[in-house]
Order: structure tokens, then C-alpha cells, then sequence
């Protein structure tokens, strides 16, 4: 049976990291043309004893859609024996699921792509080309409100229990210059994590970073955070407490899916 | 409320209070006027003063934590022909040295200029001993006393300004240093003694002071798209001498008031904007916002905003009741995939 | 330098001048705190006819030293040297305390020409003086700062805490003198709120102590001549005196710190004062 962690891991996995992946091909023109006209479901599923844990990719015609679950008749299912190695899997590290629909070649070769691409997530050292930055900070704090309130739907303990006790509040992520942003609401037990500039009232909190550059080197935990509020590299807008316990969260989230 | 990965120290906090950025502005105004000096009682890291004592160490005294001494000294030099600049805790500058401000220093009506720090509720993990809830109205009461809350970082550099150029005591309160930016520039005409309109509106006016002013401000806006409401916000800076015009315009054209601030409800802003429109004899709808007369309970300080009544949420909430509406709720909790 | 015998003579008859004026201010302001204006009159007169480079013409004098009566109840011992010294006319003495009028029990640096700072709640002079003190050096100014305390005023914090600023802050173009007469309303000082000891205390601040006899005008000369010379550290002049000075129903008594005379006690008080002089 898969621990809470675990469970708390797939749940950043299959809920937050994997959709990213619709974004990828969204900023990735060039890749998304070569995925025209695909038609098919890729699903992934975890054994577990206290019932299966997985999610699909599905593409309609090229126009591709991620889903918590598990599908009628996927295409292609890669199965792992427990959650903690499909984790591992999504993680990046050495784990080996089974395939069944290896004759769907084209589809297979398509979705695995994809996993490739959105590896980027993982890099623990920023990337050479500007688009690829780019790309990176954006899914990165996509990521990092979609897997708070994931987790706090899923019922994670710290993050549930501050999101209960939340009056109506926003918290926003931007990287100024770009078009890159995204927020995370709260109230009362409830969260919603959306993508670009939340307008209808000015974030509780706001971490805005002066540049991608800025944005990676405190993402990657490369730049010393007292340095970066000095420097102006990241300012962090409203109640500073409230932007440490956020800053919490966000380090809860990349770690369990590292 | 544990949070990884971030060590640091009070000098660090001097750096991080970002918003506070009058300590720069003194600074400035030091250079070009020599009479300038400042004093505080061992919290110079914790207010901006700090600035000032680093670019001009001899015109910096500090009292150590002696704060009647420090208002003592502030007079007597006045006396000689400076200007000090005296800053440390709201509670101990208008309590501790109560008699100091009033008998040294207001009673010979001296060119001491008080910056009063952590004021209200804003340093509400410390608790009731360093929270101050009182100041306005022990301030107010003090004959020539200018008191000044003012409600951003921006306006505080205003405000220090103007308290130089204005002949007599001035009691500035601010908060820690995190506030949000009201305004985005210093030009927008701050003077003592006139409320800054935020919005015009007409079917209710907010008078605000301090943090409850930004809070206030950002209320009216959401209250004007999803309730379709006029609501007039004025920014009181200036407590004493209060804008008796802005009040009086407010009851004429909209014939409601409601006042937010970070202090007891008795004696401070509320009070002193009742004041004018009982004074008046004109029928006007008024509610007060604030410490209900009771010391407030330890907290971070915007969930005491919230609290007690003058977060951006509690202040839409209030509009509403007075206005007779029910709250409205947004309720897609999906999130964006 | 000890005082000439000219000097000496002319303080001696300007003190018992002054005590007299001080029993008739008292008399004409219906009461008023004798006991402490009659203790430190020597050291007022030395101030005021020796030391204190002032003009009594131009109290706004920027240049002027600044006197800090910080024992500001003595009041109606001040007003009479302020007057002497033509500070304002002689005659406004007759309506101390009267409704209108400039002077009252503690002396109004608004209203009164030549008071410097408006004391009378205790422990106040003391911190106004360090900051005048500091003022004068930051603008390099060479006029020095007198404060005049009581002993009992000596029980507030913000006198030990300004006695430490001063120390801190090296600041020796102040003189401090303290009126030590050991009476205060209820009672002797040390039955009261021990003081002692109390030179210990100043010299444990960081300050250097001269302790003298309050009523010796040659002791006072010395003492406020090496004050006004020492720079390594503050200067506090401890001058013993007896309260209500020269009015022998008066002395020594902690009864006399407030009181009122009728004309009878007035003839009287002014008998022992003249007596007091003759034999000195």
C-alpha cells in the first residue's frame, strides 16, 4: 500500500506535472505540428492494493488533453508495480514500468516525447537557450500553485490546514518583462490555481521576478535568497510571513516531485 | 510556522522592510539641511532611521533604551536650534514618553518631528506590550500636535518632508516597513490637513488611515465591479488638523460615512471625523471600524486586519451591510489546467 | 580661584536680598515652595552674578549659556533673581500666581523672559539639558548648560537615564549642580527613597563628583570653575544645604518644602535672614 508521501508525490504528478505538458505543446509550435492529427489515449497507472493511481494523456485530432484517471481503453497503458516507482518514473530516475501497445509506435514515440520535454522541470542547472529558460520558468510556476492546491485538495496536512484557515486571498508568481505569470486563490478550505495575471483584486502576496534568469537562479536554489531580496532579483510583495509560509509550500511541492 | 530554507538576522530585516523608504528621503533632506539630527532608543535597525545614522554618525544619538531621556534630549536640542528626527516604537514614543512629547516638547511647541514605528496592530506576534492601539488619541489631545498616519511607504517620505518644513511638533505613525504601495509616485499632492480622494463615488464614503487606507482603497474597487457601488474613498492622512471640508463634502454628497482604522475605536480617527459631523448638526449615516476597546489578541497582522474588521475583505463585507446587500461569492474552485 | 573679599561681601548681601524677595514673593503669591527656594540660593546667586554670560536685555541672546532650573517648583526663589537681574520688572513679583499673570508656581518658559525650559514635573531638566549640551556641540557653539536639580527629583529614571546618555556622550560642557537639602514632601529623602549613596551613584554613572557645602560661595566658585574646565567626563556639583535657609522656623524642616506666610511670619522670616547675614 502507497504511504501518504507517495500518494501526496502522484498526486503532484499526475495532477500538476503531467498537464503541463499541454503547455509544452502550446510554446512549442514546431513540436505541437509534428502531434497534428494524432488520435489515441497513453495512460500511466500505478498498482496499489488500496485501488490503482493513474492518469492518461489523450490526444483528439492532435489537440491534446491530460486527465486524472484511468481510461476505458487506452491505447498504450505503461504499468508500474507500485506508486513509489511510478513516481521514480515521473522523477526522472531509473524505474521500468511494462508496456502493453508497443505496436502503437507512432503514439508511443509521441508521448514519450513529451515525457522527455517536460523533463525539463527536473533540470537541476538552467538550461543554454533563451527559449528553453523561458519554457522552463513558465511550467515551473505553472507547477507550483497547481501542485498547492492539489495538494490541498488531496487533503495534505500543513497545506489543507493553512488553506482552512484562509480568509479570501490571492497568491500570485510573475517574472516582469514576460508575459509569465500565475496565482493561486484561497478561502476556507477551498483553492484554485490559475495561469496569468489574477485581476480581480491586488495578491495578497506577490513574488515577482525581475527576469528569467532571476527567476531561475532562486528556483534552482542557486542564489542565496537574502542576496536576491537585496538585489531586488525577487521581491516579494505583501505580508512577509505569509510569503515564507508560501515559500514552504513551494519547496514542499519540488520535493516531492524530485 | 516553519519555512525552509530562510535563515536570517535582524540586520538582514533592515534590508528586507523594503517598503520603508523615507529612511532614503531623510537622508536627502539631511544633506541639504544641516540642523537635521536623529535620535532613537536602541531601534534604529528596526526603523528606517537607521539609514540616517549610518550617512551622518555625529548628528546620530541613541538613547539606548531610554525613551524619556531621548524625548528629554530631542527638546533640548530643538532648544539649540536643530530639528531632530526621533524615532522608535509607536507605544513607547506616545506612551512611555507621554509626558515628555506633551510637557518638553509640545508645550513649548519645539521642531521635534516623531517618527512612531510598528504602530496599531503591525507588530501583532509581539503582543499587547508592543502593539498600540491608543496613540492616535493621545497624540490628538496634545495641543499643537500635528499627527500624521500615513499610508504607505511613498506617502511616509511625503509626510517626513512636510513635517521638516512645518514649524512646530509632528507625530508621524507607520507600521513595519512591509506595507504595499498605495501610490506609485510622491507627486500626487500631499499636504497636512488634506485627505487625499483615492475615488470619488457617491453612494457611500470610506475614510481610512494607514494600512486600512490601501485595504480600503482596493475594496472600492471590487465593490464598483461586482456590486456596481460608488464608494468614495478618502485617504485621511492627516488626523489632527483632520480635513473638516472632505468630511463635510462626504456627509453632503453621499450621506454615509464609514471610517476603518488600526486603533481603538475611541479617540481616533472615527472619533475625530464624528466629531465633525455631529459638530455640523447634519443627518449622516456613520459607523466606526477598528479595536472594538479591547487589547488586541497576538496574530500576524493581516489576519488581525481581518480580525478586526479592515482587511480588504471585512471592508467589502461592512460596505455591503451597510449598503443592505447580501456577499456574493465567486465559487469555481476548479483549477486551471 | 577663591573669591575676592569684594565679591564675597557683594554675593552675601545679594543672597540675603534675594531670600528676602523670595519671602515676600511668597507671601504675595498666597504660598509657594519656600523650603527648596531658600536652599539654593547661593548657588543661584553665584550663577547669576558671576558665571552665566547672559543678557538680561536679549534673553533670545543665541549665544547666551542656558539655565535649566530643572527643580522648577522653586519657582518663587528663581523669579526674584530674574527680576534683579532685569529680566522683567520687579513689580509682576506682586502677582505671582495671580489669574493673567506671567509668573506661577513653576516658572513658564513661554510666557517668562529668561527661562529656558519650562520644568516643574521633576526629572525632566536633566534630559533637556544633555540634549542643549549636545545641541551646542554638533554646531560647535562654546556656551555651556546649567542645570540645577533637587535631590528628591533624583528618584526618577530619566534623570539616570539622561546621567547616562551624558556619560556616553562625554558630555562636559554641561554643569549639573544638585540642591541637596534631604527633605522632599514626605519626609526626609533617604526616610523616603534612600538616595545614599549618592555621589557613589553619580560617580557609578560615569560622572565626576564635587561634593561641597551648598552655602559656601568660595566652595561653589571652586567647584563650578573646575566643572566648566573638566572635559574627560560629565561634572555633577552635590551641594549640601539645609532647607528653608536662614528662616530658622523654617530650617531642616521637610514641612517648609511648600508653605504659605502671613505678614506676621513674613516680619519674622525676614529678621532671621538679616540676622543670619550679620553674623556671617
Amino acid at each position: 500500500m502507497a504511504t501518504q508521501n507517495e500518494l501526496f508525490a502522484s498526486t503532484i504528478f499526475l495532477k500538476a506535472a503531467l498537464p503541463l505538458t499541454k503547455v509544452i505543446l502550446e510554446y512549442r509550435p514546431k513540436m505541437a505540428a509534428k502531434y497534428k492529427g494524432l488520435n489515441g489515449v497513453v495512460q500511466f497507472v500505478a498498482k496499489d492494493d488500496a485501488g490503482d493511481i493513474g492518469g492518461y494523456l489523450q490526444f483528439t485530432d492532435g489537440v491534446l488533453d491530460v486527465k486524472y484517471g484511468i481510461h476505458e481503453k487506452p491505447d498504450i497503458v505503461f504499468t508500474f508495480k507500485d506508486v513509489k516507482t511510478m513516481n521514480a518514473f515521473f522523477a526522472g530516475k531509473p524505474a521500468v514500468p511494462s508496456i502493453k501497445g508497443l505496436t502503437k509506435l507512432k503514439l508511443l514515440m509521441k508521448a514519450v516525447n513529451l515525457l522527455l520535454a517536460l523533463k525539463i522541470i527536473g533540470r537541476k542547472t538552467p538550461p543554454k537557450k533563451p527559449e528553453d529558460k523561458e519554457l522552463m520558468v513558465r511550467l515551473m510556476l505553472y507547477l507550483l500553485p497547481l501542485g498547492i492546491s492539489q495538494l490541498n485538495k488531496a487533503g495534505h496536512p500543513e497545506i489543507s490546514k493553512f488553506c482552512q484557515k484562509s480568509p479570501d486571498r490571492t497568491f500570485a508568481w510573475s517574472v516582469t518583462g514576460t508575459d509569465i505569470a500565475s496565482y493561486l486563490r484561497m478561502k476556507a478550505g477551498n483553492s484554485k490555481a490559475g495561469r496569468g495575471k489574477y485581476t480581480r483584486s491586488k495578491p495578497f502576496v506577490e513574488f515577482k521576478f525581475d527576469s528569467i534568469d532571476g527567476a531561475l537562479g532562486i528556483l534552482l536554489q542557486t542564489t542565496d535568497m537574502i542576496e536576491a531580496s537585496i538585489n531586488r532579483i525577487l521581491v516579494i510583495e505583501g505580508s512577509p510571513e505569509y510569503g515564507k509560509e508560501i515559500g514552504s509550500f513551494m519547496n514542499m511541492v519540488g520535493q516531492l516531485a524530485s | 510556522m516553519a519555512a525552509d530554507g530562510l535563515t536570517y538576522t535582524i540586520v538582514d530585516t533592515a534590508n528586507m522592510s523594503t517598503a520603508e523608504i523615507y529612511g532614503k528621503v531623510l537622508c536627502d533632506l539631511a544633506e541639504k539641511h544641516n540642523d537635521i539630527v536623529g535620535l532613537s532608543a536602541d531601534l534604529a535597525k528596526s526603523t528606517k532611521i537607521g539609514q540616517f545614522a549610518a550617512k551622518f554618525p555625529n548628528r546620530f544619538f541613541n538613547a539606548g533604551i531610554a525613551e524619556q531621556n531621548m524625548f528629554g534630549m530631542a527638546a533640548g536640542l530643538a532648544k539649540s536650534g536643530l530639528t531632530p528626527f526621533v524615532s522608535t516604537f509607536a507605544v513607547f514614543a506616545s506612551l512611555r514618553a507621554a509626558e515628555q512629547v506633551r510637557t518638553d516638547i509640545c508645550y513649548p511647541n519645539l521642531n521635534v518631528k516623531i517618527i512612531a514605528t510598528h504602530a496599531g496592530t503591525s507588530f501583532g506576534q509581539a503582543g499587547t506590550t508592543h502593539h498600540c492601539t491608543e496613540d492616535l488619541a493621545v497624540m490628538r489631545s496634545f495641543a499643537n500636535m500635528v499627527v500624521i498616519a500615513p499610508a504607505d511607504g511613498i506617502e511616509t517620505a511625503n509626510a517626513v518632508i512636510a513635517a521638516y518644513e512645518h514649524k512646530g511638533p509632528v507625530y508621524i505613525r507607520i507600521n513595519r516597513g512591509f506595507d504595499p504601495f498605495l501610490y506609485e509616485k510622491t507627486d500626487y499632492g500631499f499636504q497636512i490637513g488634506k485627505a487625499v480622494q483615492l475615488r470619488d463615488g457617491t453612494d457611500i464614503t470610506i475614510i481610512a488611515c494607514g494600512a486600512a487606507a490601501y485595504n480600503a482603497y482596493h475594496a472600492a474597487g471590487i465593490l464598483e465591479k461586482e456590486d456596481g457601488l460608488s464608494v468614495r474613498v478618502l485617504n485621511m492622512h492627516t488626523i489632527k488638523p483632520i480635513d473638516e471640508e472632505a468630511i463635510m463634502k462626504a456627509v453632503m454628497e453621499t450621506r454615509r460615512i464609514v471610517t476603518f482604522e488600526d486603533h481603538n475605536i475611541y479617540g481616533g480617527l472615527g472619533s475625530a471625523v464624528a466629531e465633525v459631523i455631529v459638530k455640523s448638526g447634519k443627518a449622516c449615516a456613520f459607523e466606526s471600524v477598528g479595536i472594538p476597546d479591547e487589547f488586541a489578541i497576538i496574530g500576524l497582522p493581516e489576519d488581525l486586519q481581518n480580525y478586526y474588521g479592515f482587511d480588504q475583505n471585512k471592508i467589502i463585507e461592512k460596505v455591503r451591510q451597510i449598503m443592505g446587500k447580501d456577499f456574493e461569492q465567486t465559487e469555481d474552485w476548479e483549477d486551471e489546467v | 580661584m577663591p573669591l575676592s573679599n569684594e565679591e564675597l561681601q557683594k554675593f552675601k548681601e545679594k543672597a540675603c536680598q534675594i531670600r528676602k524677595d523670595t519671602i515676600d514673593t511668597v507671601y504675595w503669591a498666597g504660598g509657594g515652595h519656600v523650603g527648596g527656594s531658600l536652599s539654593f540660593t547661593e548657588i543661584m546667586v553665584i550663577l547669576y552674578y558671576k558665571y552665566l554670560r547672559i543678557d538680561p536685555k536679549n534673553p533670545q541672546w543665541p549665544d547666551r549659556d542656558r539655565v535649566v532650573v530643572s527643580k522648577g517648583h522653586a519657582g518663587v526663589g528663581y523669579a526674584p533673581i530674574l527680576a534683579d537681574k532685569g529680566y522683567f520688572p520687579k513689580e509682576l513679583l506682586k502677582e505671582y500666581n495671580h489669574t493673567g499673570s506671567i509668573l506661577g508656581m513653576h516658572l513658564d518658559g513661554n510666557k517668562v523672559p529668561g527661562v529656558d525650559a519650562s520644568t516643574g514635573s521633576l526629572g525632566h531638566g536633566l534630559p533637556i539639558s544633555v540634549g542643549l549640551a549636545l545641541g551646542a556641540r554638533l554646531q560647535n557653539k562654546s556656551w555651556l548648560t546649567y542645570c540645577i536639580m533637587g535631590d528628591g527629583e533624583c528618584d526618577e529614571g530619566s534623570v539616570w537615564e539622561a546621567a547616562m546618555a551624558a556619560a556616553h556622550y562625554k558630555v562636559t560642557n554641561l554643569i549639573t549642580i544638585v540642591d541637596r537639602n534631604r527633605m522632599m514632601i514626605d519626609g526626609p529623602t533617604e526616610e523616603v527613597m534612600r538616595l545614599e549613596p549618592f555621589a557613589d551613584k553619580w560617580k557609578a554613572f560615569g560622572w565626576i563628583v564635587k561634593e561641597v557645602d551648598g552655602h559656601d560661595f568660595n566652595a561653589l566658585a571652586d567647584a563650578i570653575e573646575y566643572a566648566q574646565k573638566e572635559d574627560k567626563a560629565p561634572v555633577v556639583i552635590i551641594a549640601h544645604t539645609i532647607k528653608g535657609k536662614c528662616v530658622d522656623f523654617m530650617e531642616d524642616k521637610y514641612e517648609w518644602h511648600y508653605g504659605g506666610l502671613d505678614s506676621e511670619k513674613v516680619e519674622l522670616a525676614k529678621a532671621c535672614i538679616d540676622k543670619h547675614y550679620c553674623e556671617m
